[in-house]
């Protein structure tokens, strides 16, 4: 299997592009494949504190793309998730401090060790973000179902697509059932038809997110939680199954649904 | 910068620093406690750089309109201590760099430009007082100890070659003998940091959730751990003991 380097963005701050990262990397590293998070938020990291990975960092990334640490010596091993490991990013120093050459170089080491690179993004379109998606193949677009977030994941996904990352996958992040109900709340549908791009998966809101978040333990390790079961379909569908259930805020027969389905049946047919 | 003497006030400045520089600065320090100073006679030390006679005169009538009274000008490399002027410095890197004006040496409280990157080396100074606490993503390096009169935060990180005390709570990482002293030590008042490095030995925190310290504590190496005390000024356990 050739590994796959895939940036996690949004454009829009706290969207959840963090707990993505995390939940949809420890999910995919439970069902097997090697896989590393690169935190390349530098000097606003977060990623190590989700993970509860924070105390164990030595080195981090600007040490190796300056090579002071080897790449192998700054990667911390998740402690409950055996195939997942962290490079984490640099919290004194800013985003200039590498460059999107650099990036590159980065992940295409990593990928010698690796079956999935996920990249976590900072938010905004500076060079943060130039940083984080110069290695990659692959983009998830993080969304929330606001009109502010559909804005600058529209803008995201022009930029990805400016520098030859052709089809985004969306996420939508935080979906109310209850509020999309009483039409209070942008639907799924809403956001396809704005967006126009392959829909990979959609996480309810969930308070177990915030739980999990503060404790350092993924979602996807709580079988309980509803976020954690979506984000295992999203690392599902990732390694290319078919897994096309409904998601816990979908009315059977809603449109994106449906759509999900031909869309994961069109890829494999 | 003022440094007190055997033989009187010491005044060292910074050549390249213009006139209007010196002058706030001295301004600043007098200000800090009125009436002391007056009268004293005064050496300015260039620190080694020749100065014009204008400068001179400039600087004289800064010290007279406060009182003070310039008894001769000191083109040497001098120094008080024989150190270096040069060896010691401090370092603060970080895109959210610590101004030069809140972090001071204890000798010299006052640099001469407020822009200058580093903190002016003053010969025999080997402690650097931080006055405010540290936030994520500030991080502050220093040859000798360091002492930080505030709280240093997660994500922010302190190096000394020497010993560090942080009169608040320590939750960032904290990394005392960087350059190999393996008498050095770390005390905060709530020692509860992200990570502790002394010497070349490094410990972290536990990850379960454990309860802050009661008191001040210390860190420091025996036997080749790093192991944490209350802290104690009960002979031997204190600084140098």
């Amino acid at each position: 299997m050739s590994s796959t380097a895939i940036v996690v963005t949004s454009g829009k701050g706290g969207v959840g592009k963090t707990t993505a990262t995390a939940n949809i990397g420890a999910a995919l590293a439970m069902n097997g494949p090697k896989v590393a998070l690169v935190d390349a938020d530098i000097g606003l990291r977060n990623l190590d504190l989700v993970l509860g990975l924070e105390n164990r960092i030595i080195y981090d990334l600007v040490n190796v793309v300056e090579g002071r640490a080897e790449l192998r010596k700054a990667l911390i091993k998740h402690k409950h998730v055996e195939n997942l490991s962290l490079l984490p990013a640099a919290q004194t120093r800013d985003k200039n401090a590498v460059s999107p050459e650099q990036m590159r170089k980065l992940v295409s080491d990593l990928k010698k060790d690796f079956d999935f690179i996920l990249l976590d993004c900072p938010a905004g379109i500076e060079q943060g973000f130039k940083n984080a998606i110069a290695g990659a193949d692959k983009a998830i677009v993080v969304t929330t179902p606001e009109m502010s977030a559909v804005r600058d994941a529209d803008r995201i996904i022009g930029m990805l697509m400016a520098e030859g990352i052709d089809s985004p996958m969306l996420v939508v992040n935080r979906i109310r059932p209850d509020m999309i109900k009483r039409h209070d709340m942008l639907t799924v549908d809403d956001l396809l038809e704005h967006l126009k791009v392959d829909l990979l998966g959609v996480v309810p809101d969930d308070e177990s997110i915030i739980v999990s978040t503060n404790k350092g333990l993924p979602a996807v390790m709580d079988s309980k939680s509803k976020a954690g079961k979506e984000f295992k379909k999203i690392a599902a569908r990732l390694m290319g199954e078919d897994v096309a259930e409904a998601a816990a805020t979908a009315e059977p027969g809603d449109e994106w649904f449906v759509r999900l389905i031909k869309w994961f049946r069109g890829e494999r047919g | 910068m003022f440094v007190g003497t055997r033989e009187g006030l010491r005044l060292l400045v910074d050549a390249q620093a213009s006139i209007d520089t010196l002058r706030e600065a001295i301004r600043r320090r007098l200000a800090e406690a009125p009436g002391f100073y007056t009268g004293a006679s005064v050496v300015v030390d260039t620190r080694g750089a020749v100065v014009p006679v204008q400068w001179v005169e400039e600087v004289r009538q800064v010290l007279e309109s406060y009182g003070l009274r310039l008894s001769q000008i000191d083109h040497g490399a001098g120094g008080t201590g024989g150190a270096d002027g040069g060896s010691t410095k401090a370092r603060l890197r970080a895109a959210s760099m610590l101004s030069a004006a809140t972090a001071e040496a204890v000798a010299n409280p006052d640099p001469p430009n407020e822009a200058a990157p580093a903190v002016p080396a003053v010969p025999g100074a080997d402690t650097l007082l931080i006055k405010q606490s540290l936030r994520s993503g500030q991080c502050v390096s220093f040859e000798g100890n360091l002492v930080i009169l505030g709280d240093v935060n997660p994500g922010s990180e302190v190096w000394a070659d020497g010993d560090i005390v942080v009169f608040g709570t320590l939750r960032g990482v904290a990394h005392a003998g960087a350059s190999g002293n393996r008498e050095a030590r770390v005390v905060a008042l709530r020692l509860m940091p992200t990570q502790l490095r002394i010497a070349d030995k490094i410990c972290r925190a536990p990850d379960d959730d454990v309860k802050g310290p009661r008191g001040p504590e210390q860190a420091f190496l025996k036997d080749g751990a790093i192991v944490i005390e209350p802290w104690s000024t009960h002979a031997g356990t204190v600084f140098g003991g």
